[in-house]
């Protein structure tokens, strides 16, 4: 028992001693994307992930954009330090720098379909639709139902079913 | 090959059997595999479900690492008894997490570089990746129990053996039932043919069953059966026949007189029929099978016997002595080849002519006497005279020497000289008449033929009637033939008796006695002209014509026909025994000759014996192929009342190139003649026939036209008649029997006179040579 407990965390990709927290956390972002449904006006553009505040996804989420394809279309990153530059992206992140600002900054982006994301505990209450959280030194998240419902995303059942749910219907 | 013992009957059985199995086998065998590819595919079908879904449940936890939601996930597969482990993987192919169904169901992880789904160990092992939006996040286990899997195919299997078992047991049944179509039929055949082949009766026939193969068969069957019965009839028939007359001919040669013996190649007695065993007292049973060397009598001709098997002619043997028993027999022996298709062999035929023999030999000696009688009486008169000679001589000695005392030595001698003469005069006739006196054996030694004719005409000419003329022709030199010199010279003498006989004593009252005998020894080549004419002469052999001729009281055509019949005589009773003819006719016989006889009433007699000439001595050479006859043209009239005669002499002169017309006497031939005066070149004519003589014919010619071309032809020597008509203008004289060569040159040589009108010219070569 003790043998298989042991090989089962020596084989655990994501253990937070291995990977650094934000390249989780930036993958965690696309990972996002895969199961949360845009309208279909957004699917002829490219997919824009924006990082609201201080970056403090040093270079992953920068590299991860380069590489990867979220919501299965061609990828951008924006990274805006004013309301004003956020523009109308697909994601865009909260940095835990901006928590005075944050309420500001959803009501830019409210009744509109963008994914906000941030780590910052009280985020989601304050409307952010998922919100990172790291418990036993895992990453987790929660999702605002119902400001997620608002926004006219559609959320897979089976993000819906590892999140804790925040603001139910 | 026990299969083959068997019979039909098991045969057609195991035969329906085995194809009955094997086919259901076959069906079965391939339901059964689909069948069970089929639940596994269906089993198979099963585990993807379970794997799709239960993956799809852990997409999320995958996606964000949630092993612990993961595990809870699966912990639903509990209620799915047969998935008994399954193991998650991610999409780096690290394990992830895990169910257990209980703790043997604990098994090391799978290799994951074979992820094909497998039936393993009583498992089936699933592989199933974890797919959503076309992002991979890993690979599901499922090991599942094929327990239900395993029952299901052993229920399947029990049931499909028991079906195959009771499809068989059915088609058993049916198989003992329908092979009687088949073996049924063929059985009825089999008995009826071994009844044929035990009992052979062939009247039985096979009931017909059908228009099938097996109702052809039996058809053919009977057709087979009428075939064999009817050759059997017919063989029955034949062999009744072939019985019939194999009897008959063994009846023919089991009661002939003659010795009959068969020999085998090998010189083995095949049969001895029952004179044989009359004479040599050997019953069949021991001569069968037994080498004719062994045998008594036989011995001697297994040599000849084997020569004419070799050379395939058969010989004959005369007159053969042999002792059989105390008993002495004479015997004409032939020897013949016989072939057949079991090889050749010889038959042997001995014909016991002792008696025959005995009596001819008493015949012989009682005409020599006879012969001797008739002789004793000429002779009779010369010995007289001779013993006159001598008894006169002496009794006027013994008078002188009474009355003048004893003569001087001069007187003495001379008389003396003339006792001598006499009595050596009869001292040599009493050696000539018991040299013919003499009886002895046949032999086949060289004789002078030449010399038998000067002793027999030295004997008729110190014994006939003077009156009697004799004319000897003799051959110029040795006249060879083989055979017993005393029986030749008994033949001329014979001959030159009768001969005397028609010119004396034959003579009717107040006729004069004499004439003239003619003997004559010619040498011929038998060419075919002449084989024509005499039947018994052999093609291309040598002869010698040995011609008595007289010119006494004829023989007229009544007694022709008899002359050589024992005991027929026409002289008067005492003068002749009737045996000299049928003893000249037997030693010529013996000797291989042949005789011929012209003969017309009141003209005279002519016989011709021909004795086969002995190779070794020819005197006029070598005896070469025979000369290409003269050849000529132009019309011949042959006149011949004898048809043999008239044919050969037209078909020898229209083979020289000769026109020919025939007519068949005088009469005919003057009126031919007479119609064809200016065509006719030549006339070849005999000289006696009836209606018109050869004279009176040329007569007739003549006035028609006088320079008639005339060849006149006659059994007779040259005579007087024929001399006269040569004055009277008749070119030549052609003696019968003629070769083709002589005729040929006598008629070229007429042909060629064309001076002959004067009786002045020299006659032609032909008519030179055919005189004495």
């Amino acid at each position: 028992m003790a043998v298989r407990l042991l090989l089962c965390v020596l084989l655990c990709p994501f253990a937070v001693s291995e990977y650094p927290e934000y390249q989780i956390k930036s993958a965690y972002l696309e990972k996002f994307s895969r199961f949360v449904e845009w309208p279909s006006q957004n699917q002829g553009r490219p997919f824009t992930v924006c990082v609201f505040g201080r970056n403090p996804f040093d270079r992953y989420l920068e590299d991860l954009v380069a590489t990867a394809r979220f919501n299965d279309r061609p990828t951008r990153f924006k990274w805006a330090r004013k309301i004003e530059e956020i523009a109308e992206p697909d994601l865009l992140f909260i940095s835990s720098s901006e928590s005075r600002r944050v309420e500001e900054v959803l009501g830019t982006v409210r009744g509109r379909p963008v994914l906000t994301v941030g780590d910052t505990p009280g985020f989601c209450e304050k409307g952010v639709l998922i919100n990172l959280y790291k418990t036993e030194g895992m990453v987790r998240f929660e999702v605002n139902e119902r400001e997620a419902v608002a926004s006219g995303l559609k959320f897979s059942s089976k993000i819906l079913k590892l999140a804790r749910i925040v603001g139910a219907r | 090959m026990t299969f083959f013992r068997l019979d039909i009957k098991k045969k057609l059985i195991l035969v329906i059997l085995t194809t009955t199995f094997f086919s259901l086998l076959a069906g079965f065998g391939i339901i059964i595999f689909r069948e069970i590819r089929s639940m596994k595919a269906d089993m198979v079908q099963h585990a993807s479900v379970i794997a799709q879904v239960t993956g799809n449940n852990i997409i999320s936890e995958l996606a964000f690492n949630q092993s612990e939601s993961a595990r809870e996930t699966l912990e639903r597969l509990r209620e799915l008894p047969h998935v008994r482990t399954a193991f998650v993987f991610d999409d780096k192919n690290h394990f992830f997490a895990e169910f257990i169904q209980s703790r043997e169901d604990r098994v090391p992880l799978p290799d994951l570089l074979n992820t094909e789904s497998r039936f393993e160990g009583g498992f089936l092992h699933f592989f199933s990746p974890i797919v959503y939006k076309s992002n991979n996040y890993g690979t599901i286990y499922l090991r599942v129990a094929t327990t239900e899997l395993d029952r299901k195919m052993r229920d399947y299997l029990l049931l499909a053996g028991g079906v195959l078992a009771g499809l068989l047991a059915v088609s058993w049944l049916l198989a003992v039932k329908l092979q009687k179509i088949i073996s049924d039929p063929i059985l009825h055949l089999a008995g009826v043919a071994r009844k044929l082949s035990r009992g052979g009766d062939f009247n039985v026939r096979v009931e017909w069953r059908g228009g099938d193969e097996i109702g052809l068969l039996y058809g053919y069957f009977n057709d087979m059966l009428d075939e064999v019965q009817h050759r059997k009839e017919e063989r029955d028939g034949v062999q009744g026949e072939l019985r019939k007359a194999q009897g008959f001919l063994e009846n023919v040669i089991e009661s002939m007189p003659s010795l009959l013996i068969a020999l085998d190649e090998d010189g083995r007695v095949t049969r001895w029929n029952r004179a044989t065993e009359r004479v040599t007292g050997v019953p069949p049973s021991d001569a069968f099978g037994k080498n004719a060397l062994s045998l008594p009598f036989l011995g001697r001709y297994c040599d000849p016997a084997m020569t004419v098997m070799k050379t395939r002619k058969h010989l004959e043997l005369f007159r053969e002595y042999m002792d059989i028993g105390e008993r002495r027999f004479c015997m004409n022996v032939s020897i013949y080849p016989v072939e057949g298709g079991w090889g050749t062999g010889a038959v042997i035929r001995a014909d016991d002519i002792s008696e025959i023999e005995k009596k001819e030999q008493q015949l012989r000696q009682a005409q020599k006497m006879e012969t001797i009688g008739t002789l004793a009486g000429g002779l009779a008169h010369d010995f007289n005279n001779m013993l006159g000679g001598i008894i006169g001589t002496v009794s006027l000695l013994q008078f002188r020497i009474a009355a003048e005392g004893v003569p001087g030595r001069e007187e003495l001698e001379k008389q003396l000289a003339m006792i001598e003469e006499s009595a050596n005069r009869a001292a040599d006739m009493v050696l000539q008449l018991l040299t013919l006196a003499k009886k002895q054996e046949v032999s086949q030694e060289p004789v002078d033929l030449s010399l038998a004719v000067a002793h027999v005409s030295k004997i008729c000419a110190s014994t006939f009637d003077k009156c009697i003329e004799i004319d000897v022709t003799p051959a110029g030199g040795p006249a060879m033939v083989s055979g017993d010199q005393t029986q030749i010279e008994q033949v001329v003498l014979n001959l030159c008796v009768n001969a005397q006989h028609s010119m004396t004593i034959m003579r009717g009252e107040g006729v004069p006695w004499g004439g003239r005998l003619a003997v004559a020894l010619e040498h011929l080549d038998a060419d075919a002209p002449f084989c024509g004419s005499h039947l018994e002469a052999e093609e291309g052999t040598a002869y010698w014509r040995l011609s008595v001729a007289d010119s006494g009281v004829g023989i007229d055509s009544r007694h022709l026909a008899k002359i050589f019949d024992p005991f027929f005589t026409t002289k008067q009773k005492g003068e002749g025994t009737g045996l000299g003819l049928a003893m000249v006719y037997n030693i010529v016989q013996q000797h291989k000759g042949f005789i011929d006889v012209y003969s017309e009433v009141g003209e005279g007699s002519n016989f011709n014996i021909f004795l086969p000439a002995a190779r070794s001595d020819r005197p006029f050479g070598p005896l070469e192929k025979p000369d290409a006859p003269p050849t000529g043209s132009g019309l011949v009239l042959v006149v011949d009342d004898e048809p043999v005669i008239r044919q050969i002499a037209c078909d020898a002169l229209e083979l020289c190139g000769y026109r020919v017309i025939a007519a068949e006497d005088g009469q005919q031939a003057v009126d031919m003649f007479k119609e064809r005066a200016g065509e006719i070149d030549l006339v070849l004519m005999d000289m006696i026939m009836p209606k018109m003589s050869g004279k009176e014919s040329f007569q007739g010619m003549k006035l028609i036209d006088p320079d008639v071309r005339v060849i006149l032809c006659s059994g007779f020597k040259m005579d007087e008649r024929v001399e006269e008509l040569m004055r009277m203008g008749v070119l030549s004289f052609v003696q019968k029997p003629y070769t083709l060569k002589k005729l040929a040159e006598s008629v070229q040589s007429a042909m060629a006179g064309s001076d002959r009108a004067s009786d002045s010219s020299p006659r032609p070569a032909g008519k030179v040579e055919n005189r004495l």
